[in-house]
């Protein structure tokens, strides 16, 4: 009956295949005494091998199809998610190439990195097994510790390497735990299995809840919602700013997928349990990264409590358990992914003397020292806070319009109510760009890849507005596909 | 002929009970000439005060000291006007403004509210001490919290 | 005949001439020179399309006018349209703008090219805030204006500007998301965001209440209503000339469109329920703000305060939901445009000339600026409401709508009329007359050509307006008939259904 249909796993394969391809002639160039430009070739050429895996993944039906005995899955959310992964990848490694060479630390390990960081997110999401769910979790987080830390001459890099790893080992234990819960109490770790057996039970047994709880506190982690959240302001502050970037585009993207699926599937009958949790971990983040946010100096710290907020409305859309929450989460996601490529295509720009300059404070004045770069970052951070017409109000708008349609009041006002708060940071940086006095300018210019990045990323959070249903269409259809099985 | 009634048609109306101009031809003879009467006589004393008897106005004056000063300050009217109103006022705007707008609803709304937030972001950066194993108990803590929650909800 | 797209041609030039000053090249005089005249030039462009409109209205029907739909977003259509509320405030944004445009011409010296984008853009998302017949898209606009006010007040303000620029950025946003939950949750309950459509479906009393609230929260922010009316003051004085005549002229209005566009015809028993405490909030606006402008030092906090103080009848005229009422605060609102807008304008040209807001500063300007003096005295007195000004109209209807629903609070509100006439006889007597102290005041030249050209157009406009109201209000009376006539008989069928139920 199963036969052994590899074609859905062809873009994972192939990604594999290429990294492993550019590892060896990596290394060979690299011993030939040319590092830095081995870096560069196996970087574009990585980037090269993104594109083709997402033209691949086009190619491939994404009619829902579950191969290998059950473990792996893909079907439309599957693939839609799987597409933005590869985008966020190809585009974080494009803003990374000029910086690694700028700080130092151009290695051929850089692109590699990411590539498998990748494989283990798009294995993520297709994850129809517990245990195909930890591999691709482990995957990719082996390899962003490895990230975090790959400024080895930086001793903060390293501190955020060790720190991310350490408690990255702690959420991996509750997760486990929570799995071997879930497998004690079920009999199963098939996804399909669980839900079986959850549905015919009467009574939830408490094992179950408290196996829920485990696996949920693990994935919190990843997606950096309070309490689980601590790591993630010291990380996203001491990586490199380009793996801060990666940080922030991709793979909180793949765990809410990840996370989406285990709750509708799966745990599906549980879904008052799961709703509580989720509802109070959502009010949590949003109020941390509303508030913490206010104080804060560094501007990657400001990015890391903003993700914590953006989590926060994220969350939303499952809290409130409805299709529509689900395909508003997914557009809000592709919005906050956006809008945070062209922001860090920003913050990468702020060199002065050859060094990178990450505090607000070094933004003074910048509306009369670099214009453009001021305007475009002023456009982001307007969008982030969510005021129409720019995209990041839509990104809310769908959210609220779920929340609300659900009839979640509470959580929608006190939602409101963090984005105001969050909107003072936001604007504090227009602040400091627009009102402050002109410091001195940023140098160096635009690397092309940043600029078309940048450029993108302006054009999308002006022109959503026009056209916002070709998303719309696309994320519905990838979320009907959840909620059709 | 001017005509009112044509002139404001519905605008102004008079009830025939209230019509005023009319009943003023109607008053007695001698309330018609009064005005006229008053008028001669107070040119006439202060023709009697100013031209013919120039000391009479200070020996009037001494003589009614206390009502030549209400009549001269015009009854104080201005005095009261002042005290009654203008100075209430002033006073009730001075309050308004300084206690109400600035001291009350400045500082309990808008400002306030920035005030405890800076004061709560202060607070939660502080959980950010740098050390692991802080933040790994907050994660225990967190987890702890929920499972709690759950038991609490199964007791209860 | 195609249909020409009046309202978005309006809604969008500016943002054309917005793209054509981004085009401008070369050295940093032209550049200014430039910018200054394309903005002017579209804006007169709009103010053309606007008479056109005004002209082409049709004043006899309450249907919505020169209407456009498109699809847009799933339930969400872009759908614009005017009746005779919200086409004269388009036409007084259009009005306004070209005027603020020319204040600005000397004034604003630095980042000349960037003032005059964020002005355009200003102007684009007014019209399309009283243009908008969905609510969505009504709620982009009018959240979208936060954007360039926020950068025009933080930019060319005063000393305290980052201050004024906050409170007011972060006050207004905080009364719209709730608006935007309310629009969201009358999108659930009625399946669609379409004005038209809401205001025939009203929904359930309770419900009723909770969205009323909501939408109060946004529109009293704007308008603004005690006691959240405390970021006007700041946001005016920081504001340069040209923000704070655009903010008093169109900017509040906004908070009255709304009442008039969602809490009366959507929310009538709602409107009902509330509405001795927003006449009650009306009288408190009235007089405590006008007594705090008796002894204000700024001459712009003063205008803010009365400002204020203004809009205080503007909500008592709505929510009396009578004829006199609503058409006159709907008058009042315009003439309000006009007059605070060119006291402002006003204060700027003194402003400009000593740079200085305060009273005590000034003094005998009667004898070396004349004319300046004339014009000033009329602006003073019509907002006084002296009757042959603008003023007097609004404020008169006002108070006998008021005064069919409570004898107390037209009672009330008419001594808010005293007061204004305090303050700003007051002010003028001060800055106009007295005694001539300073030195420099003394020097101060009278109104130049570019002054009068933006100060003259007011005063015929008032005057004019003042003795002919007819303009307006043959426009206005038909849209405001049908919005009352709604309003009533939902009210008396929700009586009726309540009594029936109460008799069973």
């Amino acid at each position: 009956m199963i036969g052994f249909n590899l074609i859905p796993l062809l873009p994972e394969i192939f990604l594999a295949l290429t990294g492993m391809g550019l590892l060896i002639v990596g290394l060979n160039i690299t011993k030939e005494g040319r590092g830095k430009e081995a870096a560069e070739i196996v970087s574009w050429t990585s980037c090269a091998s993104y594109a083709l895996a997402f033209v691949v993944l086009l190619g491939i039906s994404w009619q829902p199809q579950i191969v290998l005995n059950g473990m792996f899955k893909l079907d439309q959310f599957a693939g839609f998610v799987k597409l933005l992964i590869l985008l966020g990848m190809m585009t974080s490694l494009a803003l990374s190439v000029r910086f690694i060479k700028d700080e130092g630390f151009a290695r051929i390990e850089y692109p590699i990195l990411i590539t498998f960081a990748g494989i283990g997110m798009m294995i993520m999401v297709s994850a129809s097994n517990l245990l195909t769910l930890y591999m691709g979790l482990e995957l990719q987080s082996l390899s962003l510790y490895v990230l975090a830390s790959f400024n080895r001459n930086s001793l903060r890099s390293s501190e955020a390497g060790i720190k991310y790893f350490l408690l990255g080992a702690l959420s991996s234990g509750l997760l486990l735990f929570g799995i071997s819960l879930i497998y004690g109490f079920t009999g199963s770790i098939d996804y399909g299995a669980i839900q079986a057996t959850l549905m015919v039970l009467q009574d939830i047994p408490f094992g179950v809840t408290f196996g829920l709880v485990f696996m949920l506190a693990g994935l919190a982690f990843k997606v950096s919602a309070v309490p689980f959240h601590m790591w993630t302001p010291d990380v996203y502050q001491g990586a490199p700013t380009s793996v801060t970037a990666f940080f922030a585009l991709v793979p909180k993207l793949a765990a809410m997928a990840l996370l989406t699926r285990l709750l509708f599937e799966p745990f599906s009958a549980l879904s008052e349990q799961w709703g509580q949790i989720i509802y109070f971990i959502s009010v949590a983040s949003m109020m941390v990264g509303a508030f913490a946010a206010i104080g804060q100096e560094n501007i990657k710290r400001l990015m890391a409590y903003s993700s914590i907020g953006n989590m926060g409305y994220a969350l939303i859309g499952l809290a409130v358990g409805t299709q529509m929450g689900v395909s508003a989460l997914l557009i809000y996601l592709l919005i906050y992914m956006v809008m945070t490529a062209g922001t860090f295509a920003i913050i990468m720009s702020m060199r002065r003397d050859g060094r990178a300059y990450e505090n607000i404070s070094d933004l003074s004045g910048m509306s009369q020292t670099n214009p453009v770069l001021a305007y475009c970052l002023a456009i982001l951070m307007f969008s982030m806070s969510g005021i129409p017409p720019l995209a990041g109000f839509f990104g809310k708008l769908f959210i609220f319009e779920a929340a609300v349609a659900g009839e979640f009041y509470v959580l929608a006002v006190l939602g409101v109510l963090s984005s105001v708060v969050a909107a003072y940071y936001y604007l504090r940086i227009v602040k400091v760009m627009f009102f402050d006095e002109a410091g001195d300018a940023f140098e160096g210019g635009l690397p092309f890849a940043r600029r078309l990045i940048l450029c993108l990323s302006i054009v999308f959070v002006l022109g959503f507005i026009l056209k916002p249903g070709v998303f719309i269409a696309s994320t519905q259809g990838a979320v009907a596909a959840l909620f059709a099985g | 002929m001017w005509n009112r009634t044509a002139f404001w048609g519905d605008a102004l109306v008079v009830r025939a009970e209230n019509d005023t101009l009319k009943a003023a031809h109607n008053v007695p003879e001698w309330v018609k000439l009064l005005p006229l009467i008053v008028g001669l006589l107070g040119i006439a004393t202060a023709y009697l005060f100013y031209m013919f008897k120039p000391g009479l106005p200070g020996r009037f004056k001494a003589a009614f000291r206390a009502l030549h000063t209400l009549f001269y300050n015009k009854w104080f009217f201005d005095e009261i006007y002042d005290r009654l109103f203008v100075r209430t006022a002033r006073c009730a705007g001075m309050i308004f403004w300084k206690r109400g707008d600035q001291n009350t609803i400045d500082r309990f709304g808008p400002d306030g509210a920035a005030k405890q937030s800076q004061k709560l972001s202060h607070l939660l950066s502080k959980f950010q001490s740098g050390y692991v194993f802080q933040y790994a108990f907050m994660m225990i803590i967190g987890l702890v919290a929920i499972i709690s929650w759950f038991v609490f909800r199964a007791g209860a | 005949m195609i249909e020409f797209p009046l309202l978005s041609v309006m809604t969008f030039l500016p943002l054309a001439g917005v793209f054509l000053i981004l085009m401008i090249r070369g050295d940093r005089e032209d550049v200014e020179r430039n910018s200054r005249h394309v903005a002017l030039f579209t804006s007169f462009f709009v103010l053309a399309f606007a008479i056109f409109m005004y002209l082409r209205f049709d004043p006899s029907t309450a249907d919505f006018q020169f209407v456009e739909k498109h699809k847009w977003l799933p339930g969400i259509a872009y759908h614009m349209g005017v009746d005779g509320i919200s086409m004269l405030f388009v036409l007084l944004a259009a009005f306004l703008t070209p005027i603020c445009i020319v204040a600005a011409w000397d004034s604003i010296k630095t980042r000349v090219k960037e003032f005059m984008i964020a002005f355009l853009v200003l102007e684009s998302f007014m019209i399309g805030t009283f243009c908008a017949l969905d609510a969505v898209l009504f709620y982009v606009f009018f959240e979208g204006v936060l954007l360039p006010m926020f950068l025009i007040i933080g930019i060319w303000g005063g000393p305290r500007r980052v201050y004024a620029s906050y409170k007011f950025f972060l006050y207004t946003l905080l009364g719209s998301v709730l608006m935007l939950l309310a629009l969201l949750t009358l999108y659930a309950q009625v399946g669609s965001t379409d004005i038209p459509t809401l205001m025939a479906s009203p929904v359930a009393r309770d419900m009723q209440l909770w969205l009323w609230l909501a939408f109060f929260a946004s529109f009293a922010v704007k308008m603004p209503m005690w006691p959240v009316h405390t970021w006007l003051p700041d946001a005016h004085v920081e504001a340069p000339t040209a923000g704070s005549v655009i903010l008093a002229g169109v900017l509040l209005k906004m908070g009255g469109y709304g009442f008039l566009r969602f809490s009366l015809p959507m929310f009538p028993e709602a409107t009902l329920y509330f509405a001795p405490m927003v006449y009650w909030l009306s009288i408190i606006a009235i007089i405590y703000t006008s007594l705090v402008a008796l002894v204000q030092e700024d001459m712009k906090k003063l205008i803010a305060y009365s400002s204020v103080a203004h809009m205080g009848f503007v909500t008592l005229g709505i929510f009396s939901a009578t004829t006199q009422g609503v058409e006159g605060a709907i008058f009042q609102m315009l003439s309000h445009g006009l007059i605070s807008g060119a006291l402002f304008l006003c204060v700027g040209v003194v402003y400009d000339r000593l740079h200085t807001r305060e009273i005590s500063r000034y003094g005998g300007l009667v004898n070396n600026m004349p004319r300046y003096a004339t014009i000033f005295m009329v602006f003073m007195l019509a907002s006084v409401g002296l009757p042959g000004t603008s003023g007097f109209v609004g404020e008169f209807l006002v108070l006998l709508g008021a005064f069919q629903v409570s004898t107390i609070v037209a009672a009330f509100a008419a001594t808010g009329v005293i007061l204004g006439a305090a303050y700003m006889l007051l002010l003028y007597r001060r800055v106009i007359f007295g005694p001539q102290e300073n030195e420099d005041t003394f020097k101060m030249p009278d109104l130049n050509a570019r002054e009068y050209g933006m100060l003259v157009p007011l005063v015929i406009l008032v005057l004019w307006l003042g003795i002919n109201p007819a303009p307006i209000m043959d426009k206005i009376s038909v849209s405001v008939d049908h919005l009352l006539t709604n309003y009533n008989a939902h009210i008396e069928s929700a009586q009726a259904i309540q009594a029936e139920g109460g008799g069973k």
